[in-house]
């Protein structure tokens, strides 16, 4: 399954997907994140709640875009959903392929080796923001927003980021429930 | 293959999209179109309802497909493809096959992504009122 | 390749007849599960069908309809009766089953049978021992039923 899964992902990647300059791209996600710093005076509890806000809405229509272009059914399983969501969708939408850890069946771990979007960045040294700042917290938003069209309640939040100072960025994710108030037969 | 008319639905079963290709059927106001798709709507899922049970169970991808697919009448048939989202791709269409369909189906889809969820402007399970949209969905008629 | 039951619902829109074949049990299903669910789905979901593809052409008769793991044929006659068979998705055209049925079956043993309502009250059904034998020889002999 995860070599079908690979070969599909490779297939996409070289194919179906469109690119663009990664520097543009690390470019506009860092003018973002320092923007909304200014606008909400470098309260980052607030700018990760807005970060992942930003990444909810993306994920809801980033999903449709997934499903159009992979075909995939649904997933058996929450570890299956965890394959599919890092083997597939990370390597479609940025050229990561993260690794999974610690998957039962009520949550996973996924560790990115690196990060497009953070890629040259360096926290400021204000003394807050090490602690307190998730640079990367729109992915957060996107998976959540993602699985929640699936019918996946999860959580989703950082674990540890290189940016501040940790070994590795891993991001992990819980199953809150599977919303069952869905479309006809479609099971998990 | 002749292709009438594309309905989509949202989720809740409300119409968003509507577009007709060539005459051949009857014009509907747009409240009867309305009513006509959340009829659609809930026979897609009563008819999973009413599944015999000693049907064969055959899933092999499992993905929201057991409810309604294809009525056929004397004159046209109407195609339903449902994602796993939750949106549904109604044609009508006829001197065409279920395989013709389910590739017409992916191709709008693929516009479906690419033309509406990308448009920031567009609100989710609001109706769709995009002349990009449009342009492009025509051309894969 | 099956064909899994055989509904008849008259023009009051009652379920005047069921026959369900199931390999797995020995007893006879007729007339067991009319007043049901099922039937009632059925027969809701089979009329909005109707009205839908009358809205979009005049004249228009529906055919069938199918999902992945059954297929619907309907046949309506003049005179307000509905026959509907559900068999496997794959098979394709059994209109001339439900011709059959109405011809030799129906019409035989209910309509010229003189001891048999032909205007069924609600909760009347067809208990003709000969008229679900003669279904039976007619479906059980085809090829695409299984057994």
């Amino acid at each position: 399954m995860s070599k079908s899964l690979k070969t599909l992902s490779d297939d996409l990647w070289k194919n179906r997907v469109e690119k663009v300059n990664s520097e543009l791209f690390t470019l506009t996600y860092g003018s973002l994140v320092a923007q909304l710093c200014r606008d909400l005076n470098y309260n980052y509890a607030e700018v990760n709640a807005h970060l992942e806000k930003m990444g909810y809405n993306i994920g809801l229509r980033l999903v449709e875009e997934f499903f159009a272009q992979t075909n995939l059914g649904r997933c058996q399983t929450f570890r299956e959903t965890a394959e599919v969501v890092a083997k597939v969708g990370f390597r479609m939408f940025l050229n990561v392929v993260p690794q999974v850890v610690g998957v039962d069946e009520k949550q996973f771990s996924l560790v990115l080796d690196e990060n497009p979007l953070a890629e040259f960045v360096e926290l400021p040294d204000d003394g807050k923001a090490f602690k307190e700042l998730w640079y990367s917290n729109v992915l957060v938003g996107v998976l959540k927003g993602a699985l929640e069209m699936v019918q996946l309640e999860v959580n989703a939040f950082f674990v540890s980021d290189v940016l501040r100072g940790d070994d590795t960025t891993e991001l992990k994710v819980k199953l809150v429930q599977v919303l069952k108030d869905e479309i006809p037969v479609g099971e998990d | 293959m002749q292709i009438y008319t594309l309905y989509i639905l949202n989720k809740s079963g409300g119409l968003v999209y509507h577009n007709d290709f060539q005459p051949g059927l009857l014009q509907l106001t747009t409240n009867e179109s309305l009513v006509m798709a959340s009829t659609i709507h809930s026979i897609h899922a009563i008819s999973s309802k009413i599944t015999p049970a000693n049907a064969k169970t055959n899933d092999l991808y499992n993905n929201n497909k057991s409810g309604l697919r294809i009525i056929e009448t004397e004159n046209f048939q109407i195609y339903v493809y449902q994602t796993i989202t939750g949106v549904k791709f109604i044609g009508f269409a006829n001197d065409t096959n279920l395989a013709e369909m389910e590739v017409w189906f992916k191709k709008v889809y693929l516009c479906y992504s690419d033309y509406v969820m990308k448009n920031p402007f567009q609100q989710l399970d609001m109706p769709i009122k995009n002349d990009n949209f449009d342009r492009i969905v025509r051309q894969t008629v | 390749m099956a064909i899994y039951s055989l509904w008849i619902f008259d023009r009051h829109s009652n379920c005047i007849y069921s026959r369900e074949w199931d390999n797995k049990s020995k007893s006879s299903l007729v007339n067991v599960n009319n007043a049901k669910d099922t039937a009632k789905l059925l027969f809701g979901t089979i009329f909005s069908m109707k009205n839908i593809s009358q809205n979009l052409s005049k004249q228009n008769k529906l055919k069938s309809f199918s999902t992945l793991r059954f297929k619907c044929h309907f046949k309506e006659t003049g005179s307000g009766l509905k026959f509907c068979l559900l068999t496997d998705p794959e098979l394709e055209d059994m209109q001339f089953l439900l011709d059959e049925i109405y011809t030799s079956c129906y019409v035989n043993h209910v309509v010229k049978n003189a001891l048999s309502p032909v205007d069924f009250r609600a909760g009347q059904v067809i208990g003709s021992e000969p008229f679900t034998s003669d279904i039976d020889r007619l479906v059980v002999t085809l090829p695409s039923f299984s057994t």
